[in-house]
């Protein structure tokens, strides 16, 4: 079975948070990726969207420079990706 | 030069092994035998431009004699893609190209390009470790320049790991033929290499720190305990600290010489004092027709035994400084090797240096050997990648979480590898060089 779009971006999520020896449970929607809520700062997002590119082979951030902010913003980022 | 040298050692000892791999054994004298029909076959070549390129010491060591004893223009292409060889052909209008891989021999009607090599004059390719490799003029007394000979040398047996075809190789080649020495080849994993260079008596080996470092992880402890050298040589590469000791360890009783040497700069100078760097007081004056300087961070080289200059460039008068893309900085009168220019990493702005990551990855237990590169980054423009070989049974998990740890606590954080890939093995070039900037 294929793995969502949502499962590979939370795994990339938690797999940073892990390596930074934060977070041990699943990251929540609602919850802020920077200050106040996960503390993951810009080398950790690049990261993320590095490894996002590997998995999915795409990159939202490639030609534009979308907003987000919390882990929910950046799940519909790349499912918003998968309509296209 | 390579023809006149054979045919002098193969009239004094015939039979004496010339070559040895895992497969085959060459005397001097069939070397000679078969460099003598080649040369009467390939007679209409003579005087000509031709491009020589295999990968097969003992289908290379013939025709390079051949080629040589016929006064042709050699260029020497490296051996790996075919796509540079026609590259060749194509911009410098060659006569004729002996391949391997091609059997028969192939000739050109084409105008040149570029000037040809006067005799004297052949043309070989810097490694291309860190993009497409670049032609250089090089001629064959300057190539002999520090070639030495002795009494000590004569008919010692040499664990050559560097392709025939590129500069480092074509030293080891004239030492062997100027001293009447055995070259043996080792096969591409540098951990069968041992068996074979305690099987075949080797005294000398040569080989770049990638290499031994792949020897020493990868060869059966029985077989390094069996060997008797009398010199180990480096070059190619920076050897760190921790590598020129292991191998002080590992063989006490050989000499340590880390030679640095370039295709473009020719052998400029060595260190056998078994530490990393070089004293630098080699920054002042002059020492055997060679200048170092620091300029800016990069260490710049001034040599009698440099090319001519760059086949398609201007070219580079005698003894004139030129940078070397190393990069350097000082300490306690040390000059020690930071890393090579073109390779530093720009992670939104701040610098990492390839090899200092590197050094620190390779201090965790169970990894074999490292490559760190930029990864292309839509937010930050590069971020760290590190792809690692590890040792035979070592966790991959564990592996990835002591690597992040020791990275952390060493190295800013920008610097810390972001993308860990475990790999089976890095490419390396012909010149057993680790292969950089393309991944």
């Amino acid at each position: 079975m294929t793995r969502s779009t949502r499962d590979v971006v939370l795994a990339a999520v938690g797999r940073v948070c892990a390596d930074k020896g934060r977070l041990q449970r699943p990251a929540s929607d609602s919850e802020a990726l920077g200050d106040g809520g996960l503390g993951l700062d810009s080398l950790d997002m690049a990261t993320i969207v590095a490894e996002l590119e590997i998995a999915l082979q795409r990159d939202p951030f490639a030609e534009a420079t979308p907003r987000f902010r919390t882990v929910g913003d950046l799940v519909a980022l790349y499912e918003s990706e998968d309509e296209r | 030069m390579i023809a006149a040298a054979l045919a002098g050692r193969a009239d004094r000892h015939p039979e004496r092994p010339l070559l040895r791999s895992a497969r085959s054994s060459l005397s001097f004298g069939a070397c000679q035998q078969q460099a003598g029909r080649l040369a009467d076959e390939l007679r209409s070549w003579a005087g000509g431009r031709v491009a020589l390129a295999g990968t097969t010491t003992e289908w290379l060591l013939p025709r390079l004699a051949a080629l040589d004893a016929l006064s042709c223009r050699l260029y020497l292409p490296p051996q790996e893609p075919s796509a540079a060889l026609d590259e060749v052909s194509h911009r410098h209008g060659l006569d004729a190209v002996l391949a391997e891989v091609r059997g028969a021999p192939v000739t050109f009607t084409r105008p040149p390009v570029v000037a040809p090599p006067a005799a004297g004059e052949l043309v070989l390719f810097s490694s291309g470790t860190t993009g497409t490799p670049k032609a250089v003029l090089q001629t064959w007394p300057r190539l002999a320049r520090r070639i030495r000979t002795g009494a000590e040398l004569e008919g010692s047996c040499w664990l050559a790991s560097y392709a025939v075809t590129t500069f480092a190789g074509l030293q080891v080649l004239l030492h062997a033929l100027l001293n009447g020495a055995t070259l043996v080849v080792p096969p591409s994993d540098p951990g069968k290499a041992a068996a074979l260079a305690r099987e075949a008596g080797v005294t000398h080996v040569s080989g770049t720190p990638s290499f031994y470092r792949l020897l020493l992880a990868r060869a059966a402890d029985a077989d390094l305990a069996a060997l008797s050298l009398r010199q180990l040589t480096l070059g190619g590469e920076a050897a760190e600290q921790a590598l020129l000791d292991a191998l002080r360890a590992r063989f006490p009783q050989a000499r340590l010489t880390q030679i640095y040497a370039s295709t473009e700069m020719g052998a400029c100078f060595s260190v056998q004092d078994g530490l990393a760097g070089f004293p630098s007081e080699y920054l002042r004056g002059e020492r055997d027709g060679v200048r170092l300087r620091i300029v800016d961070g990069e260490l710049y080289v001034g040599s009698a035994g440099a090319m001519k200059g760059y086949l398609d460039g201007a070219p580079l008068p005698p003894g004139e400084l030129h940078p070397t893309g190393d990069l350097v900085g000082e300490r306690a009168d040390r000059v020690l090797f930071v890393g090579r220019r073109g390779t530093r990493i720009n992670v939104g702005g701040s610098k990492a240096q390839p090899e200092e990551v590197e050094a620190v990855v390779r201090e965790v237990p169970g990894v074999l050997a490292v490559r760190v590169s930029g990864a292309a980054s839509s937010l930050v423009g590069q971020l760290v990648r590190a792809e690692v070989v590890l040792d035979a049974g070592v966790d991959a998990a564990e592996a990835r979480r002591l690597i992040l740890a020791r990275c952390r606590e060493r190295l800013r954080p920008h610097m810390v590898p972001r993308l860990l890939e475990f790999v089976d093995e890095l490419v390396r070039t012909g010149s057993g060089k680790l292969r950089r900037g393309r991944p």
